[in-house]
Protein backbone atom coordinates (compact mmCIF):
# COMPACT_ATOMS: atom_id res chain seq x y z
CA UNK A 1 0.00 0.00 0.00
CA UNK A 2 1.08 3.35 -0.79
CA UNK A 3 2.44 5.26 1.97
CA UNK A 4 -0.04 7.97 2.28
CA UNK A 5 2.21 11.32 2.55
CA UNK A 6 2.51 12.83 5.19
CA UNK A 7 0.62 16.28 5.15
CA UNK A 8 3.00 19.03 6.18
CA UNK A 9 1.79 20.10 9.76
CA UNK A 10 -0.26 23.46 10.25
CA UNK A 11 0.81 25.85 11.89
CA UNK A 12 -1.39 26.50 14.51
CA UNK A 13 -1.69 30.69 15.03
CA UNK A 14 -0.40 31.42 19.00
CA UNK A 15 -3.08 33.90 19.86
CA UNK A 16 -0.65 36.74 21.94
CA UNK A 17 -1.91 39.50 23.81
CA UNK A 18 0.19 42.36 22.95
CA UNK A 19 1.18 43.88 26.09
CA UNK A 20 4.21 46.10 24.93
CA UNK A 21 1.67 48.87 25.28
CA UNK A 22 0.57 48.94 28.20
CA UNK A 23 2.41 51.34 30.08
CA UNK A 24 1.66 53.84 27.05
CA UNK A 25 -2.05 53.29 27.74
CA UNK A 26 -1.42 53.58 31.31
CA UNK A 27 0.54 57.01 30.80
CA UNK A 28 -2.59 58.03 28.67
CA UNK A 29 -5.05 57.31 31.38
CA UNK A 30 -3.13 59.17 33.98
CA UNK A 31 -3.23 62.62 31.30
CA UNK A 32 -6.58 61.96 30.98
CA UNK A 33 -7.51 61.78 34.34
CA UNK A 34 -5.37 64.44 35.25
CA UNK A 35 -6.30 66.86 32.64
CA UNK A 36 -10.33 66.02 33.36
CA UNK A 37 -9.58 67.09 36.94
CA UNK A 38 -7.85 70.46 36.12
CA UNK A 39 -9.75 71.83 33.23
CA UNK A 40 -13.50 71.22 35.19
CA UNK A 41 -13.26 74.17 37.70
CA UNK A 42 -16.53 75.42 38.05
CA UNK A 43 -17.19 77.10 40.98
CA UNK A 44 -19.56 79.44 42.47
CA UNK A 45 -22.89 79.57 44.73
CA UNK A 46 -26.38 79.05 44.23
CA UNK A 47 -28.98 80.75 45.04
CA UNK A 48 -32.71 80.85 44.87
CA UNK A 49 -33.80 84.16 43.69
CA UNK A 50 -37.39 85.52 43.72
CA UNK A 51 -37.53 89.06 41.97
CA UNK A 52 -39.50 91.73 42.95
CA UNK A 53 -40.37 94.93 41.26
CA UNK A 54 -41.05 97.06 44.58
CA UNK A 55 -40.69 101.26 44.81
CA UNK A 56 -38.00 102.82 46.71
CA UNK A 57 -40.50 103.80 49.36
CA UNK A 58 -42.16 100.68 50.08
CA UNK A 59 -38.14 98.97 50.58
CA UNK A 60 -37.54 101.66 52.89
CA UNK A 61 -39.60 100.12 55.44
CA UNK A 62 -38.19 96.33 55.44
CA UNK A 63 -35.20 94.85 57.34
CA UNK A 64 -32.49 93.59 56.15
CA UNK A 65 -31.50 96.28 52.98
CA UNK A 66 -28.35 95.83 51.17
CA UNK A 67 -27.49 98.97 49.65
CA UNK A 68 -24.52 99.08 47.16
CA UNK A 69 -23.66 102.50 44.96
CA UNK A 70 -20.24 102.98 43.33
CA UNK A 71 -18.72 104.61 46.50
CA UNK A 72 -20.10 102.45 49.50
CA UNK A 73 -22.21 100.12 50.96
CA UNK A 74 -25.35 100.33 53.61
CA UNK A 75 -27.22 97.83 55.47
CA UNK A 76 -30.10 98.72 56.70
CA UNK A 77 -28.82 102.60 56.49
CA UNK A 78 -26.07 101.96 58.43
CA UNK A 79 -22.55 102.32 56.27
CA UNK A 80 -20.16 99.58 56.63
CA UNK A 81 -16.75 100.67 55.81
CA UNK A 82 -15.09 97.77 55.41
CA UNK A 83 -17.31 96.49 53.12
CA UNK A 84 -18.37 92.85 52.52
CA UNK A 85 -16.07 91.77 55.79
CA UNK A 86 -18.60 93.96 57.75
CA UNK A 87 -21.60 92.44 55.89
CA UNK A 88 -21.07 89.36 56.52
CA UNK A 89 -20.37 89.94 60.34
CA UNK A 90 -23.93 91.63 60.22
CA UNK A 91 -25.61 88.74 58.48
CA UNK A 92 -24.18 86.33 60.74
CA UNK A 93 -25.40 87.96 63.35
CA UNK A 94 -28.82 87.53 62.52
CA UNK A 95 -28.31 83.81 62.15
CA UNK A 96 -30.73 83.70 58.80
CA UNK A 97 -29.85 79.95 57.97
CA UNK A 98 -32.04 79.16 61.05
CA UNK A 99 -34.62 81.64 60.57
CA UNK A 100 -38.02 80.58 58.90
CA UNK A 101 -38.14 81.61 55.14
CA UNK A 102 -39.82 84.71 55.03
CA UNK A 103 -37.35 86.31 57.80
CA UNK A 104 -34.78 85.71 55.50
CA UNK A 105 -35.08 87.66 52.74
CA UNK A 106 -32.62 90.31 52.31
CA UNK A 107 -33.07 93.29 49.56
CA UNK A 108 -30.56 93.85 47.49
CA UNK A 109 -30.37 97.72 46.24
CA UNK A 110 -27.87 98.60 43.04
CA UNK A 111 -27.47 101.60 40.89
CA UNK A 112 -25.67 102.24 38.03
CA UNK A 113 -21.55 102.46 38.27
CA UNK A 114 -21.42 98.87 40.41
CA UNK A 115 -19.21 96.57 38.60
CA UNK A 116 -20.02 92.74 38.38
CA UNK A 117 -16.73 92.45 40.74
CA UNK A 118 -18.52 94.15 43.21
CA UNK A 119 -22.07 93.08 43.01
CA UNK A 120 -20.93 89.39 42.87
CA UNK A 121 -19.21 88.89 46.68
CA UNK A 122 -21.74 90.27 48.06
CA UNK A 123 -24.66 87.99 46.33
CA UNK A 124 -21.86 85.37 47.97
CA UNK A 125 -22.03 86.13 51.42
CA UNK A 126 -25.80 86.89 51.30
CA UNK A 127 -25.79 83.37 49.62
CA UNK A 128 -23.61 81.64 52.37
CA UNK A 129 -25.35 83.41 55.23
CA UNK A 130 -28.45 81.87 54.28
CA UNK A 131 -30.19 84.44 52.80
CA UNK A 132 -32.49 84.53 50.12
CA UNK A 133 -31.95 87.88 47.95
CA UNK A 134 -34.77 89.89 46.58
CA UNK A 135 -33.42 92.00 43.89
CA UNK A 136 -35.46 95.58 43.82
CA UNK A 137 -35.57 97.73 40.60
CA UNK A 138 -35.33 101.14 40.71
CA UNK A 139 -38.48 102.89 39.18
CA UNK A 140 -36.14 105.16 37.30
CA UNK A 141 -33.93 102.35 36.05
CA UNK A 142 -37.10 99.82 34.44
CA UNK A 143 -37.06 101.71 31.66
CA UNK A 144 -33.55 100.94 31.07
CA UNK A 145 -33.51 97.73 32.06
CA UNK A 146 -36.52 96.23 30.09
CA UNK A 147 -39.18 96.51 33.38
CA UNK A 148 -41.02 93.13 34.08
CA UNK A 149 -42.03 90.97 31.87
CA UNK B 1 6.97 19.35 -14.35
CA UNK B 2 6.49 19.95 -10.71
CA UNK B 3 3.53 22.47 -10.01
CA UNK B 4 5.01 25.11 -7.83
CA UNK B 5 2.29 26.11 -4.92
CA UNK B 6 1.41 29.83 -4.80
CA UNK B 7 2.94 31.34 -1.69
CA UNK B 8 0.00 33.37 -0.41
CA UNK B 9 1.26 36.89 0.97
CA UNK B 10 0.78 37.07 4.95
CA UNK B 11 -1.03 39.94 6.00
CA UNK B 12 0.13 41.33 9.09
CA UNK B 13 -2.08 43.91 10.77
CA UNK B 14 -0.10 45.24 13.77
CA UNK B 15 -2.78 45.71 16.75
CA UNK B 16 -0.66 46.61 19.57
CA UNK B 17 -1.39 50.63 18.90
CA UNK B 18 -4.63 50.32 18.71
CA UNK B 19 -5.65 50.34 22.50
CA UNK B 20 -3.37 53.93 22.14
CA UNK B 21 -5.48 55.12 18.98
CA UNK B 22 -8.59 54.12 21.10
CA UNK B 23 -7.68 56.32 24.26
CA UNK B 24 -6.67 59.32 21.85
CA UNK B 25 -9.62 59.35 19.99
CA UNK B 26 -11.26 58.89 23.42
CA UNK B 27 -10.05 62.02 25.11
CA UNK B 28 -10.26 64.03 21.46
CA UNK B 29 -14.11 63.55 21.46
CA UNK B 30 -14.28 64.11 25.24
CA UNK B 31 -12.18 67.61 25.10
CA UNK B 32 -13.75 68.88 22.65
CA UNK B 33 -16.86 68.16 23.37
CA UNK B 34 -15.81 70.08 26.66
CA UNK B 35 -14.82 73.27 25.32
CA UNK B 36 -18.08 72.90 22.94
CA UNK B 37 -20.23 73.33 25.53
CA UNK B 38 -18.69 76.94 27.04
CA UNK B 39 -16.51 78.24 24.79
CA UNK B 40 -17.16 81.57 26.53
CA UNK B 41 -14.06 83.31 28.32
CA UNK B 42 -14.90 85.82 31.00
CA UNK B 43 -12.73 87.59 33.99
CA UNK B 44 -13.89 85.61 36.98
CA UNK B 45 -15.46 88.01 39.69
CA UNK B 46 -14.03 87.27 43.38
CA UNK B 47 -15.35 86.10 46.40
CA UNK B 48 -13.93 83.80 49.54
CA UNK B 49 -17.75 82.74 50.14
CA UNK B 50 -17.78 79.87 46.76
CA UNK B 51 -17.57 76.62 46.87
CA UNK B 52 -16.87 74.21 44.01
CA UNK B 53 -20.18 73.13 41.88
CA UNK B 54 -20.25 69.53 42.38
CA UNK B 55 -22.75 69.20 39.13
CA UNK B 56 -22.43 71.99 36.22
CA UNK B 57 -25.94 72.67 35.56
CA UNK B 58 -27.34 71.62 32.24
CA UNK B 59 -27.68 75.36 30.74
CA UNK B 60 -24.92 78.00 30.65
CA UNK B 61 -25.38 81.64 30.18
CA UNK B 62 -22.92 84.10 29.55
CA UNK B 63 -22.49 87.72 29.62
CA UNK B 64 -18.73 88.46 27.88
CA UNK B 65 -17.14 91.80 28.47
CA UNK B 66 -17.95 93.13 25.07
CA UNK B 67 -21.55 92.59 26.28
CA UNK B 68 -22.42 89.79 24.08
CA UNK B 69 -25.37 87.12 25.84
CA UNK B 70 -24.36 83.77 24.85
CA UNK B 71 -26.90 80.49 25.87
CA UNK B 72 -25.00 77.33 25.79
CA UNK B 73 -22.25 78.59 23.54
CA UNK B 74 -24.85 79.98 20.99
CA UNK B 75 -24.80 84.08 20.92
CA UNK B 76 -28.51 85.55 21.60
CA UNK B 77 -29.88 88.93 20.35
CA UNK B 78 -31.75 90.22 23.14
CA UNK B 79 -33.32 89.62 26.27
CA UNK B 80 -36.46 88.51 24.96
CA UNK B 81 -34.81 85.67 23.08
CA UNK B 82 -33.01 84.39 26.14
CA UNK B 83 -36.26 84.30 27.75
CA UNK B 84 -37.82 82.81 24.93
CA UNK B 85 -34.78 80.48 24.69
CA UNK B 86 -34.35 79.41 28.46
CA UNK B 87 -38.15 78.27 28.88
CA UNK B 88 -37.65 76.27 25.96
CA UNK B 89 -34.43 74.51 27.37
CA UNK B 90 -35.73 74.44 30.88
CA UNK B 91 -38.55 71.96 29.53
CA UNK B 92 -36.04 69.81 28.30
CA UNK B 93 -34.32 69.20 31.80
CA UNK B 94 -35.07 67.62 35.31
CA UNK B 95 -32.27 69.83 36.25
CA UNK B 96 -33.45 73.85 36.49
CA UNK B 97 -30.25 75.38 37.64
CA UNK B 98 -29.09 77.65 35.32
CA UNK B 99 -24.96 78.39 35.23
CA UNK B 100 -24.34 82.24 34.99
CA UNK B 101 -20.81 83.51 33.84
CA UNK B 102 -20.50 87.35 33.76
CA UNK B 103 -17.28 89.26 33.14
CA UNK B 104 -16.32 91.19 36.09
CA UNK B 105 -15.96 94.55 34.34
CA UNK B 106 -20.06 94.80 33.21
CA UNK B 107 -21.82 97.54 34.71
CA UNK B 108 -25.09 96.93 36.91
CA UNK B 109 -27.25 98.05 33.95
CA UNK B 110 -26.39 95.26 31.66
CA UNK B 111 -26.04 91.95 34.42
CA UNK B 112 -29.26 92.83 35.94
CA UNK B 113 -31.59 92.28 33.10
CA UNK B 114 -29.80 88.88 32.78
CA UNK B 115 -30.10 87.78 36.48
CA UNK B 116 -33.77 89.07 36.38
CA UNK B 117 -34.88 86.88 32.75
CA UNK B 118 -33.01 84.24 34.41
CA UNK B 119 -35.23 84.57 37.91
CA UNK B 120 -38.17 85.45 35.80
CA UNK B 121 -37.68 81.95 34.57
CA UNK B 122 -37.71 80.38 37.37
CA UNK B 123 -34.60 78.64 37.19
CA UNK B 124 -31.89 78.34 40.25
CA UNK B 125 -29.37 80.52 39.69
CA UNK B 126 -25.77 79.47 40.03
CA UNK B 127 -23.24 81.75 39.81
CA UNK B 128 -20.02 81.26 38.84
CA UNK B 129 -17.01 83.08 40.53
CA UNK B 130 -13.35 82.24 41.66
CA UNK B 131 -12.33 81.90 45.27
CA UNK B 132 -8.55 82.57 43.68
CA UNK B 133 -7.53 86.06 44.13
CA UNK B 134 -4.68 85.87 42.09
CA UNK B 135 -6.59 85.27 38.86
CA UNK B 136 -8.46 88.63 38.95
Amino acid sequence: MPRKMAKPGRKRGTSEIPVDSFSDIAFLLIIFFVLTLSLVKYQGFTMDLPSSEKSKSETKDKDNTVVMTPTGLTFNGQELANGVEDLRSKLNDLNLASQPQKNRMVVLESYSGVKYENYYPIMAAIAKAGGIVTLVEDEDDASGSGGEK
Amino acid sequence: MARRKRRHPQINVPVASMGDIAFLLIIFFMLVSTFAKDPVTVEQPYSEDIDKVKQLPPIIVSLDAEKQLWLDGIPISSKESLSQSLDDRLKLYSDKRVYFKCDSSLDFTTFQPVIKVIAESGAQLVMSGTPDKTTK
